[in-house]
């Protein structure tokens, strides 16, 4: 197999990106000094030095990483603010290089040819987009100051290396250092470079499935050189066509394989509008016209994007140029979302256009085949989920994101409480497996595990009033019927009354009381009872309680 | 000798296979304990009796357990339900019952927004989007009271067109509906067990079920337990024994 020369890159990086942004974005709030961490779907998604400190680590649970650090403050997770963030920086870079990929926020890349020969060598090049980079972003630190800001994202790194694998972990291990890291070109520097990392570092940097890392490691395959090393007949023997990426990714060679198809000549979508578009939102609807219609070309292809190159033009010949590179590769969903931070961060930036933008190009750069997305056989996604992840992720877009909730099992006392409801938006998109994988649906299927002090055996009433109606449960001689102190009942229930109507109460059981967080503001003392309502048609039951004299329907066994 | 020619096979052979749906295809499951409902026998684990395309309206005063109840068998083979406008909807009975709440989604009510202009074309919207995602749609009745009839109208042919299953709930058998079922189930709770004056605590409901439809001849009628002492569904068995059973009663608080 012919072994192509990877060209030659340079990686900027930084590592919690979002910390950095959150902090450029509300210094008020949130502040370098903080232990901060991000979350996103109920794990910590990154997480500065000083919480590092105190024992965060990304992925870890909330619980975890609270247990680790009571006093850490929590990030909101907002890609869209991200993006907006890092546009200054990647605006300053593009006054030395033209073209640049941006990976995610936090993360480019650019091919050093050109540029190193116009600074004067590779090391003059790392030195120049430093400075560039903290150039851009003192444009948007309001006072703050800059280094504090780098350091709280994890530092600022540049690694500079034959192929995008190389270069990107050399910028990883220059964010730790705090000096540019570049390798020597050459097949043979760029080997024994990568040779003592970890296989470890190919879920985050090629995505590999941690499944497949797993695997490796027991099969004894521990270093990135431990793969370099076996024959790639072998590799593929092994796990396929995987094997022949493992293989190619540990000896450096570029990750894009040789086989990439070129995408034809005349891809390319444009929309001009007649009338220039200023607005945000208009915009982006009109690109979606265009991702969707690109996304169902690949689609029917089998086929999917992994680079691609997004243009705008303004009326008065402004331009905002961008590339933008996902390994996993680009369906419509994922494509809308680089155009619309691009475009984002170029209307609401520093230099925004001084017209309404007259045009949107799109052009694909690298397209391979879509070997990621098999329909699972048992278990896994299914075409179903699919679907109905795209329907609901429309209902999102429709009513917002509060109004899509899931439930997910949280245990409680009250009927109310057993269940936590959460939104849709935040537990998972389309990219990153669906729903249901990263919620506790219930809890283990030890049965006494679901047993929850003080809770209500089963059955569970099936209507359950989030705003409990108020009534009125009196006794055989008219009087109130009330709890005391002891949890004794003053009399037995005979009738319940709600909005004037009286209706014969025929059996009922309780009180149970309920004496909950009397060591916070939230405390509750109540006493819960069950109620059959003998009715026309039927009997009927009902929860209520009864706190502080009076009585509330909290739930109906309907 | 003869010569078979190809062109005078019949023509109903050289039709392609696949426009025949199979009836696995255009049928959802129902759980068990509701077969003899349908005229199906007893004792298959998911028997296959809903078909797509219909109406299903749950009336009577356990109709919300009984919803629930529809929604069982089909999410737990892998379809998704959508819960439209129920957020008082108990998710745990749900849970008890078998319904699999990780392919459930619950939707607000889309007809009480605050833009009152654009409150029906947003609701069609939403719900034609969820009809061509989800297999199953419960609607709250007062959702579907707020649509107009053409509407209605157009959601029924696109669910009927996209093979999915409406069911509608709605507690108060009297009440009309400008939305015409194919299948009507009436839940009426015929007794509460467990509980007496002062002691014990909830632990069955005998429910009538009865079925009659548009295409129905006749009214079916099975009792059922809905829920029974585990919040779970099941049939009332006819034999002697089963008078005699004595559930224990559990702790609370």
């Amino acid at each position: 197999m012919a072994t192509v020369q990877p060209p030659r890159c340079a990686v900027l990086h930084t590592p919690a990106w979002p910390i950095a942004a959150a902090i450029l974005h509300e210094p008020e709030t949130f502040v370098a000094a903080q232990p901060l961490a991000v979350f996103h779907a109920q794990r910590v998604l990154s997480c500065s030095p000083v919480a590092w400190r105190e024992g965060v680590r990304p992925g870890q649970r909330r619980r975890q990483a609270q247990g680790a650090c009571p006093h850490l403050v929590i990030v909101p997770y907002n890609a869209d603010r991200d993006a907006r963030m890092y546009e200054p920086l990647v605006q300053s870079i593009g006054t030395l290089v033209p073209l640049i990929d941006v990976e995610t926020p936090g993360s480019l890349l650019l091919a050093t040819r050109g540029p190193s020969r116009y600074v004067g060598g590779d090391d003059a090049l790392a030195v120049r987009l430093l400075t560039l980079a903290r150039e851009g972003l003192s444009h948007t630190t309001h006072g703050l100051n800059v280094d504090e800001v780098i350091t709280a994202g994890g530092g600022l790194g540049v690694g500079i290396a034959d192929g995008r694998i190389a270069a990107t972990l050399a910028s990883r291990s220059s964010s730790r250092r705090g000096e540019p890291v570049v390798i020597q070109p050459g097949m043979q520097a760029t080997a024994e470079f990568l040779a003592p990392y970890a296989v470890k570092v190919l879920t985050a940097v090629a995505g590999c499935s941690p499944d497949l890392i797993d695997l490796l490691e027991r099969l004894g395959l521990r270093q990135l050189g431990d793969i370099a090393r076996l024959p790639v007949t072998d590799l593929v023997g092994r796990f396929g066509s995987v094997g022949e990426t493992l293989h190619r990714l540990a000896s450096g060679t570029d990750d894009t394989p040789p086989s990439t198809i070129p995408p034809p000549p005349d891809l390319m979508m444009v929309r001009v509008f007649d009338d220039p578009l200023s607005q945000l939102d208009m915009l982006v609807f009109a690109a979606k016209a265009l991702t969707d219609e690109l996304g169902s070309y690949f689609h029917e292809r089998g086929q999917v994007c992994t680079r691609i190159q997004v243009d705008a033009e303004s009326e008065h010949g402004e331009s905002s140029q961008r590339v933008w590179y996902h390994a996993e590769g680009m369906r419509s969903t994922t494509l809308l979302d680089r155009v619309r931070w691009q475009l984002d961060g170029w209307i609401n930036g520093n230099e925004p256009p001084t017209a309404g933008v007259t045009l949107l190009r799109l052009t694909p750069m690298d397209i391979r085949s879509d070997a990621g997305t098999q329909s699972g056989f048992w278990g896994g996604r299914s075409e179903a989920d699919d679907n109905a992840t795209r329907a609901i992720t429309r209902v999102i877009g429709l009513l917002g994101p509060q109004s899509v909730t899931v439930a997910s099992w949280r245990g409680g006392r009250d009927p109310r409480e057993v269940y936590e409801m959460m939104c849709f938006a935040d537990i998972g998109s389309a990219d990153s497996g669906g729903v249901g994988r990263q919620l506790v649906l219930r809890p283990d299927d030890d049965a006494n595990a679901t047993v929850w002090p003080g809770s209500l055996p089963a059955p569970a009433p099936a209507v359950v009033h989030h705003e409990p109606l108020l009534i009125e449960v009196i006794d055989t001689h008219g009087r109130g019927v009330a709890v005391n102190g002891r949890g004794l009942v003053s009399a037995a229930p005979a009738t319940l009354v709600q909005h004037g109507k009286s209706r014969r109460i025929v059996a009922w059981a309780g009180p149970w009381p309920v004496d909950e967080r009397w060591w916070d503001q939230r405390a509750r003392r109540a006493a819960r009872f069950q109620l059959v309502i003998e009715q026309p048609d039927g009997q009927c039951a009902y929860l209520a309680e009864v706190a502080a004299g009076k009585w509330w329907l909290t739930a109906e066994y309907s | 000798m003869s010569q078979v020619r190809v062109s005078s096979l019949p023509h109903s052979l050289s039709r392609p296979l696949s426009e025949t749906p199979l009836a696995r295809e255009r049928l959802l499951p129902v759980h068990q304990a509701l077969a003899p409902l349908f005229g199906l026998a007893s004792g298959v684990l998911a028997p296959l009796a809903l078909t797509r395309g219909h109406t299903v309206s749950c009336v009577g005063s356990a109709a919300m357990s009984c919803a629930l109840a529809v929604l069982v068998a089909p999410t737990q083979a892998g379809s998704w339900a959508g819960v439209v406008g129920l957020a008082s909807c108990g998710v745990q009975a749900a849970a008890d019952l078998g319904v699999c709440l990780e392919r459930t989604v619950f939707v607000a009510d889309p007809t009480s927004g605050s833009r009152a202009s654009s409150q029906q074309a947003d609701a069609a919207a939403v719900l034609s989007a969820l009809v061509d995602g989800v297999d199953v749609l419960l609607l709250a009745h007062h959702v579907v009271n707020s649509l107009s009839p053409s509407l209605l109208r157009r959601l029924q042919t696109r669910v009927q067109s996209r093979g999915g299953v409406l069911v509608v709930v709605n507690e108060k058998i009297s009440s009309t509906s400008s939305l015409s079922a194919d299948i009507r189930l009436t839940a009426t709770t015929e007794q509460w067990q467990g509980v007496g004056s002062g002691h014990g605590h909830l632990q069955r409901r005998r429910v009538l079920l009865q079925l009659d439809g548009r295409r129905r001849a006749r009214t079916s009628a099975h009792s059922v337990w809905l829920p029974d002492h585990r919040g779970q569904l099941s049939s009332v068995e006819t034999t002697a024994e089963n008078a005699g059973v004595v559930i224990p009663l559990r702790r609370v608080g």
